[in-house]
């Protein structure tokens, strides 16, 4: 009996701890990317944040009024997504004429989303130090089995996606929240 | 969002017609109620209309002659282009012109009064440097620039008043070979172009007839004036004469079983036994392509043919091999050893995963019972099916089924240890089989040099052929792996194409004709092999090599496995019967080798690199590139500096009726260039619509009665309704078709379970917790 309760304590704490792991990963490794983006924009190439890493920064993410400053990896697949924001390699970059696509998981970076209202104005900062500022023009919830993000050629915009509801406990919902804002 | 269209010509008119910058007044004014008065139609096809304003429009006359030799299968053309200024000032002559997109063109001769001056290759933007400053100088110059690598320009400055200036430009291509089809094609028209976008800075002096647009920076650099835009504006049945002639010697290197010409009528005379000499049977002008095919009576055995060429301290060496006849075709009985590198990281989730993993069951399939394979799922870790690959039994491949269903994508990516793996884990029984190794990834790695060498070193006699799939794959490092390991680097750009581009690889896989092909050299010979490699030949291709070296040998052997044994060809070379041109084919090979590194490059050092490494050798080899241009200069000034210069674009012909792009259908039955005809077709109905516009202002006198006035527009009004919505429906249909101005993306999945885990831990330790209690008390 003594060694049932130890197994269920122990498996107890292990998947607190792996759950713990995934927000704190997402935290620490924010350092690290800021060092590769710091370098990334003295310059001017990619600077990967670890040696094994296979993304690498490209833009900085920020909002003064939620207090964000956030780096963005290349690709919004899972592997950038554990440690930031990713980009969509197939939107485009800011300044150049078409919509940017950002996404980050709900419960990690982008969890200050939900308090997003239209007229924010965020900022986008390319590894030439050139910024480039949006303001909040719609705020929607797609059905992501049912749409797909629509990528401009021709408006600058950039369009911040994450999963929703933001307090599901469930993963892999088919909700998405998506912020979109005009270049100002 | 539809793409906004250049405005018609009124606007961009202004820079390409006037002679005269005092007269712009003709730009806002419409252009029909221009008088416009033909001075000077000879059959030199120059033609100068002045206009009430003074201000006029010339065509620069353009005699252009073609020279072509064809030896075995590379083809070396001279084309000349005469240029004559009917005016009385001096004048600029600008030339769009096609030419193949294999072509390397190499030379440069201006002609001035008997005098030849031969062009020196220079970076481009220091060419351009060049040829401006002697153009502002007053001196005879000209220009070849590559724009798209089937696109060029010439450029002539300072020509005199009624004076002629000749350029020769010469190129060499490779003879285009698809079972047992020879052919070339002669480019004489750049088609008219469909530009998207919205329009950007357009220097004042271009001369397309599109501006400068975001998605197209050049546009008005691939968009030369055609007769039909004059038309539109000088009102009149304009024609440009644009007279061209063909003279062709033939040396195919066997005996012909057919030769004929896809668009022209030609005269054929045999020369002597091997060489045959071709000309064009009517007078013609530059509105269709050329195009000559020929055949080969062909043997069963795989053929092998060598080219040679000393030119300074180095011989070049041509390879070349052409499969057996179709029907001779068998399948391979060498049963095959196939290891697939599956993988698995986070980046490849969702539907990459999903159709890679559905063509593997489908590759696993097609294995015959004799084959063996075995399956290496990697991440950040890796784990192989089996510890050594085994024999495609029903057990094992049940085995390999559920395998592939656990595959799940997460993880990072470490490529460099299931690749030692595959190459390792051979056993001794593996010399008996061909060994294929697969590598499908979607990812990047930023141990390169660990990769190659470990491929370079244990390769052996492997195949190792490489899968990128998404928007980035590293396709430096995977062209390159698949270069040590003789196979082929496929691009798989959208998630649609997983399953058709990676069965059309398995199959290929399946019928290799003649496998491990090695030249052999002799031992006294310090024979450098260049960057290629030779490829296996599969069915249906034809494959060529080039090697540079320090001497020519006197013998080499050529050995190889076919279906019915090995292949074995020693080959004598007793005089050195120099073929031109192989150094500028290996040149050419190496830079587009060098280009897809440079477009596909990760990081701006490697696109530095390359870019640096494409300058050096098209330099070297005098060669035009997308970063090389070609110019000469006259020495002394002609043009006094009082004299104005004006610039000028040659009007090019409309394509002849049905002589539009053709329809190409592959294998598959698939339309091959739907856009390219949607495109030409709605710049056709664009013409239409402004002439059907045109006709009946002009008509609209002729309609005296109201009510006959009244229902002559409703018609027409009606007619031009109908074009346009039809036109609509065209552009609609590209968009969706083509990348711009609106794509799709799909929403990635943006939640952890980090907290759903903490809750069930926690609950688990409080359940753990109150056991304990409970057995305390």
């Amino acid at each position: 009996m003594k060694r049932l309760i130890l197994f269920v304590a122990f498996l107890g704490l292990s998947f607190f701890a792996y759950g713990a792991y995934i927000p704190a990963k997402a935290v620490l490794a924010q350092y690290l990317i800021n060092d590769a983006w710091s370098n990334s924009i003295r310059s001017g190439e990619a600077h990967k944040p670890w040696k094994w890493a296979d993304m690498h920064p490209v833009m900085k993410l920020s909002s003064n009024k939620h207090k964000q400053e956030l780096i963005v990896l290349s690709g919004d697949k899972g592997n950038s997504l554990a440690f930031a924001p990713g980009y969509n390699l197939s939107s485009y970059m800011p300044n150049k004429g078409g919509t940017t696509v950002i996404s980050a998981h709900r419960d990690t970076h982008f969890e200050f989303l939900q308090n997003v209202s239209i007229s924010d104005v965020f900022e986008l900062t390319d590894r030439n130090n050139k910024a480039a500022s949006y303001r909040v023009s719609d705020i929607k919830i797609i059905d992501a089995t049912k749409q797909d993000i629509t990528i401009h050629s021709d408006q600058d915009e950039l369009k911040l996606i994450t999963c929703y509801p933001f307090d599901a406990l469930v993963a892999r919902g088919p909700l998405r929240y998506v912020v979109i804002a005009k270049m100002i | 969002m539809t793409p906004s269209k250049p405005k018609p010509f009124t606007i961009t008119l202004i820079s390409i017609f006037l002679l005269l910058a005092t007269n712009l007044a003709i730009a806002s004014s419409n252009s029909q109620d221009q008088h416009s008065n033909p001075v000077n139609e000879a059959d030199s096809g120059s033609m100068i209309f002045k206009f009430d304003d003074n201000t006029s429009l010339m065509q620069i006359a353009l005699d252009t002659k073609v020279q072509m030799d064809i030896t075995g299968n590379i083809n070396r053309v001279i084309v000349e282009q005469i240029f004559t200024n009917p005016s009385d000032m001096w004048a600029e002559g600008v030339y769009v012109f096609p030419l193949p997109e294999d072509s390397a063109v190499d030379q440069l001769r201006m002609y001035i009064d008997e005098r030849v001056i031969e062009g020196q290759i220079k970076e481009k933007e220091e060419a351009k440097k060049i040829y401006d400053k002697a153009k502002s100088e007053g001196k005879s110059a000209s220009l070849v620039e590559q724009q798209r690598p089937n696109i060029f320009t010439t450029k002539i400055a300072n020509i005199a008043p009624g004076g002629t200036i000749k350029v020769a430009i010469e190129y060499q291509q490779g003879v285009r070979i698809e079972n047992n089809r020879y052919s070339i094609r002669f480019p004489m028209v750049v088609g008219d172009r469909y530009i998207p976008g919205t329009p950007t800075y357009t220097p004042e002096d271009s001369m397309g007839v599109s501006n400068n647009t975001i998605q197209v920076g050049d546009a008005s650099e691939i968009t030369p004036i055609s007769e039909n835009h004059v038309r539109e504006l000088i009102d009149e049945n304009f024609e440009a004469y644009l007279p061209v002639m063909i003279d062709i010697n033939l040396s195919p290197g066997f005996d012909l079983a057919s030769l004929n010409s896809t668009y022209h009528k030609i005269n054929t005379e045999s020369i002597n036994q091997t060489t045959k000499y071709i000309t064009l049977a009517e007078a013609s002008q530059l509105d269709r392509d050329f195009e000559l095919t020929w055949s080969a009576n062909m043997s069963h055995e795989p053929e092998v043919a060598l080219f040679a060429q000393e030119n300074d301290n180095s011989i070049y060496l041509m390879l070349m091999a052409i499969p057996p006849k179709n029907e001779v075709f068998k399948k391979s009985e060498r049963p095959r050893e196939l290891i697939f590198i599956i993988d698995s990281s986070g980046s490849m989730s969702g539907s990459s995963i999903k159709q890679a993993k559905d063509s593997l069951n489908t590759a696993l399939k097609r294995l015959n019972p004799s084959d063996r394979f075995n399956i290496i799922d990697f991440d950040s870790g890796f784990e192989p099916l089996f510890e050594s690959a085994l024999l495609a039994t029903n057990s094992h491949l049940n085995e390999a089924k559920r395998f592939i269903k656990k595959i799940d994508a997460d993880g990072g990516t470490e490529m460099l240890a299931p690749i030692k793996f595959a190459l390792k884990s051979r056993d001794s029984n593996s010399k008996n089989y061909l060994r294929q190794i697969v590598f499908i990834t979607d990812g990047q790695s930023g141990n390169e040099g660990a990769i190659f060498n470990t491929v370079e070193f244990d390769i052996e006699n492997d195949r190792f052929f490489t899968i990128g799939i998404g928007s980035a794959p590293n396709s430096y490092l995977l062209t390159k792996l698949a270069d040590f390991g003789r196979g082929a680097f496929t691009y798989i750009g959208s998630q649609k194409e997983v399953s058709q581009k990676m069965n059309r690889l398995f199959e290929k896989l399946e019928s290799p004709a003649l496998t491990d092909i090695k030249v052999h050299f002799p031992p006294e010979i310090n024979a450098e092999l260049a960057k290629d490699v030779i490829y296996d030949l599969y069915a249906g291709e034809t494959i060529t090599a080039a090697f540079k070296m320090n001497a020519l040998p006197n013998s080499l052997q050529i050995t190889g496995k076919t279906v019915d044994g090995d292949f074995n060809q020693n080959i004598t070379i007793d005089t050195l019967e120099s073929t031109k041109g192989i150094d500028i084919f290996w040149a050419r090979r190496k830079i587009d080798r060098l280009t897809d590194i440079h477009d596909n490059a990760y990081t701006t050092r490697v696109e530095k690199l390359s870019r640096k490494d494409i300058t050096d050798l098209a330099l070297d080899y005098h060669l035009v590139s997308r970063f090389t241009s070609l110019v000469a200069v006259d020495i002394s000034p002609v043009r006094p500096e009082s004299e104005k210069l004006i610039n000028q674009a040659i009007i090019k012909k409309a394509k002849a009726d049905g002589m539009e792009d053709e329809i190409r259908i592959d294998s598959d039955g698939n339309l091959q260039n739907r856009d390219d005809l949607l495109q030409e077709f709605i710049a056709k109905l664009s013409t239409q619509k402004s002439s059907a516009a045109k006709s009946y202002s002009a008509n609209k006198s002729a309609y005296k009665a109201p009510l006959a006035y009244e229902s002559a527009l409703m018609s027409e009004l009606l007619a031009e309704l109908e074009i346009a919505e039809f036109e609509a429906e065209l552009r609609a249909e590209l968009a969706l078709n083509s990348s711009s101005p609106v794509k799709l993306a799909q929403a990635s999945q943006t939640a952890t379970y980090s907290e759903l885990l903490m809750y069930i831990g926690l609950s688990l330790l409080l359940f753990a917790f109150a056991l304990r209690r409970r057995l305390a008390l």
